[in-house]
């Protein structure tokens, strides 16, 4: 049987996520954490530990994963069928993958670090598959963002030899807590996308679709949430994590929300919900309910690769095209992936007993209870009906619009790589939030008492912009061009992290390498040395080269004066 | 070399005798009298080659040496009116300053370091190259230990700190007059005045530690000279122009300038490392970066022998070409698998201090 290379991964992934199941289930019914810590070396008292930790959570995100990551690398099977380099591609998956697992499964900082740099280097090199200039700058823009949150944990390593102990679950208090904090919290910033760092995530859409749907949408950028709900017993401790988090966090959600309203490019416009979804998962965060972002990610996590995979065979079947407003009437062609589609976009919108209904619904809530002021809930609530609009625009113009394309078009449904992984997501996208609900909720008391009103505000806000949404559809408003190249450029954020940080660096370094480099610190280093050493040694040489008896008498006359200044001391 | 002539031995054992008489006295008549046997044994061993130049650098080692001598006698005479002593272990305690300062500036003088270093590189550029290799290390021998014996005898901040000062000196200097030598042997006269700084320095300290320095200088000394000797390698251009492989003697050359620079898996690391680990306790240990200092600049001009030694050599090993007979052969290969074991010595050294 001759299997493609990308089938035999994902078979092996489906078949580790089949038997991981009912582990992390009973994890979780138990209640059960084990930890592994093996010595494996000792030098001068200084131990090198290997620490395994398996528990509920490391345990149910390494089954999300690599449940996901089976289903995309069997839609690879199709989308990736023609490309010379699909072994390649496939190990690069699994590489990833890899990373992944070492990020969830171990909680000693250094080592975590492993996985935390494989994700970021595997990322790399997949943004950079296609190889083309936009790609590599897509590709380094990724790379050096994600860098900052490799620094900040490798700061965050230096911070804790303080207390002598790398280990995520077991940190203590101590005087630079504030500063550790800090650091992780730029870190998880970092890989998850948030506000001064967001425009790294649009930008790695250049990557192959079935990676954005695996890497960029539902598991590397959950990363830094992950990273956060390990560390949060320590993070919550300090007084200025929750606010600031909050804030950022809205902000996020506010300008990806908007942003996907203007974006024109199908992926940019998934990406962007992603972001605002990562958004919700740090407000989640922020306000003391880690179990619900690790709830939210887990059913944004697979409805949002299942939405990936439906644009991916949109964009596969339209001749590789990706610009929303040249589709349309794709539900005629392809009635599966819209259905598929269908159901991930009103996930993604919380419409009722959907996955995303029972988790976001539940953060909504929980942000309407929370003591908070006024401006955050109006922001979220504005994000959560710009999320309810971008993806009526996205159904409108690709699923039911007039039809916008070229008739000729090559779109099919007789794929079966593409039908069994996107039907696979699809059931767990309607069934998961119910499950997880089930799983999760016995262990965290919500008691979320709200009156009628307040209960209805989410419906509420997402029927409002339906139908604003729908009213401005027909309505073609003069908008102003500065007030959309500021929200269509992600708040200036786009031109702010690229130009200018490179441009600087640039230069400074230009200029310390003139002034410094090859300036003063050749003068006092290497080249200074050399002359005063050879001054010197001509000086002594010079001596040498003279009459003996002159030197004699140097001898006799330095004799002299040390035995005078001994004398005169 | 010296079996050719019949008085060759006889010299060389009174050479020995007259150093070992001098360190064996008790009184300064003794130990001036040693010097002189000693002196007057090298003086026919120096010549023997009848050149023009080994004549030259004898008269110029007899002159210093002579010098040296007239000053010892001198300052231990002065150190004998208050004591009407002239025994060693009385003199150092109740003498004037000015004798005994007299005194160590007369070995400093004989063995050539710092402020009395001229005579040592114009003597060496002239001689032959076993001359040099008795002179680097024999001759060494009696000002040294002497020094070392006052320290032994009684302690002085003042005299400790002169004595600090003339190693880091003589460290320096070796260091920098070496720099854009090109003659072989000139340059390793500036190493020796480099070490014999580090020998000083590390007097102040520990003996121990001073002996040890010593005897691994000589040890590496004996190598490099043997094998320079064996090639015949005056001079950096002479040195440029073998053009006849890497024979055993160069690959000898090669380790054992390393070792000498101090270059940790060698041998000669192991001796510096000895001497500032005896240093770290005390209050001098800012001098020691003088030291160190001097250690670097003569890095540099190991590492140009080096590299002109190392670029000249055409192909790759070939131990057949060796030149000289198996015993040289021997003692070539033990010095070399001993430079490698200082691993194993430092471990040793450590259980010792």
């Amino acid at each position: 049987m001759n299997m493609k290379s990308s089938s035999i991964a994902s078979f092996l992934l489906l078949l580790y996520t089949l038997f991981l199941f009912p582990l992390s289930l009973s994890f979780f019914m138990k209640e059960k954490s084990i930890l592994i810590d093996w010595t494996f070396t000792e030098i001068n008292s200084c131990h090198m530990n290997m620490t395994i930790l398996l528990d509920s959570i490391s345990l149910s995100f390494s089954n999300v994963v690599c449940f996901i990551s089976g289903c995309v690398l069997l839609f690879s099977s199709s989308y990736m069928s023609s490309d010379p380099f699909l072994k390649r591609f496939t190990w690069l998956v699994m590489l990833f993958v890899m990373s992944m697992n070492l990020l969830v499964f171990i909680p000693s900082l250094p080592a975590l670090l492993l996985g935390w740099d494989g994700l970021g280097i595997t990322s790399f090199a997949l943004v950079i598959y296609y190889q083309n200039n936009k790609s590599l700058g897509a590709g380094m823009l990724t790379l050096l963002t994600n860098r900052i949150g490799d620094v900040m944990i490798l700061l965050s390593i230096g911070l804790l030899v303080l207390i002598g102990n790398w280990n995520i679950s077991l940190l203590w208090d101590f005087p630079l807590l504030f500063l550790l904090v800090i650091a992780i919290m730029l870190a998880g910033m970092t890989k998850s996308a948030q506000m001064p760092f967001s425009s790294w995530l649009p930008a790695a859409m250049a990557a192959p679709t079935p990676v954005s749907a695996l890497v960029h949408s539902s598991t590397l950028v959950t990363a830094g949430v992950f990273l956060l709900i390990r560390f949060y017993p320590t993070l919550s401790a300090s007084s200025f994590f929750e606010e600031s988090l909050m804030f950022v966090a809205v902000l996020t959600l506010l300008m990806a929300g908007i942003g996907a309203n203007f974006e024109n490019d199908l992926k940019k416009v998934i990406a962007l919900s992603t972001l605002s979804q990562l958004g919700v998962m740090m407000m989640s965060l922020s306000m003391n309910l880690p179990n619900l972002a690790l709830f939210h990610l887990y059913t944004h996590a697979l409805f949002k690769a299942l939405l990936f995979l439906c644009a991916g065979a949109i964009i596969h079947g339209s001749n590789n095209n990706q610009d929303i407003r040249k589709m349309g009437l794709i539900s005629k062609q392809l009635p599966l992936t819209t259905t598929c589609m269908n159901i991930a976009n009103l996930s993604l919108c919380g419409a009722p007993f959907l996955s995303g209904f029972y988790s976001k619904d539940l953060i909504l809530e929980m942000a309407l209870i929370y003591p908070t002021n006024y401006l955050m809930i109006l922001m979220t609530f504005v994000a959560t009906g710009m999320t309810a609009a971008y993806t009526l625009r996205l159904s409108f113009s690709l699923l039911w619009g007039t039809q916008k394309s070229a008739s000729l078009h090559s779109k099919h449904e007789a794929d079966s790589y593409v039908n069994i992984s996107t039907c696979a997501l699809a059931i767990m996208a309607i069934i998961s939030g119910m499950f997880l609900q089930m799983v999760f909720l016995p262990f965290e008391m919500f008691s979320a008492t709200l009156s009628n009103f307040q209960k209805s505000t989410t419906m509420l806000v997402i029927m409002t912009s339906i139908f604003i949404s729908l009213f401005f559809w027909k309505l073609s408003i003069n908008e102003s061009m500065k007030f959309k190249a500021f929200c269509s450029s992600m708040w200036f954020l786009v031109l702010l992290s690229t130009q200018p940080a490179v441009s600087f660096s640039s230069v400074f370094g230009s200029k310390l390498m003139k002034t410094s480099d090859q300036g003063w610190m050749e003068i006092l280093g290497g080249q200074g040395a050399w002359k005063g050493s050879n001054s010197f040694s001509i000086m002594i040489q010079s001596m040498r080269s003279g009459m003996y008896i002159n030197m004699i008498f140097v001898s006799l006359i330095s004799i002299f004066l040390i035995l005078l200044i001994s004398y005169l001391l | 070399m010296l079996s050719i002539l019949p008085f060759g031995f006889l010299f060389i054992v009174v050479l020995g005798f007259g150093t070992l008489f001098s360190l064996s006295s008790v009184h300064w008549l003794g130990i001036w009298a040693g010097l002189e046997i000693n002196l007057i044994a090298f003086i026919p061993i120096l010549v023997y080659s009848k050149g023009i130049t080994s004549s030259e650098s004898a008269v110029k080692y007899f002159i210093a040496q002579a010098m040296g001598s007239a000053f010892l006698i001198l300052g231990s005479l002065i150190g004998f009116s208050p004591s009407f002593s002239w025994n060693f272990m009385d003199f150092s305690a109740h003498s004037y300053s000015i004798s005994l300062l007299m005194v160590n500036l007369a070995l400093i003088l004989k063995m050539g370091a710092f402020p009395l270093h001229y005579w040592l590189p114009s003597v060496m550029a002239g001689l032959q190259w076993m001359s040099c290799l008795i002179l680097v290390t024999w001759q060494k021998v009696a000002p040294v230990f002497l020094m070392m014996s006052f320290f032994e005898v009684s302690y002085m901040f003042w005299f400790a700190l002169l004595m600090s000062l003339v190693g880091a000196g003589s460290s320096m200097v070796g260091g920098a007059g070496g720099i854009g030598q090109t003659q072989v042997r000139v340059l390793l006269a500036y190493s020796s005045i480099g070490h014999l700084g580090w020998i000083m320095f590390s007097i102040v300290f520990s003996s121990m530690a001073a002996k040890m320095y010593f005897f691994i200088y000589v040890l590496i000394s004996v190598g490099i000279f043997l094998n320079l000797w064996i090639l015949d390698a005056k001079n950096m251009i002479s040195v440029k122009s073998f053009n006849q492989g890497f024979n055993i003697n160069i690959v000898n050359i090669l380790v054992l300038l390393i070792s000498l620079a101090g270059l940790p898996p060698l041998l000669g690391f192991v001796s510096k490392m000895i001497v500032v680990m005896s240093c770290v306790n005390y209050d001098f240990i800012f001098i020691l970066s003088f030291l160190i200092l001097g250690s670097l600049m003569s890095l540099f001009y190991y590492l140009g022998l080096f590299f002109s030694l190392y670029f000249s050599c055409s192909s790759f090993l070939k131990i057949k070409s060796f030149v000289g007979g198996l015993k040289l052969i021997l003692i070539n290969t033990s010095i070399l698998v001993i430079n490698f074991l200082s691993a194993l010595i430092i471990t040793w050294l450590i259980g010792l201090f």
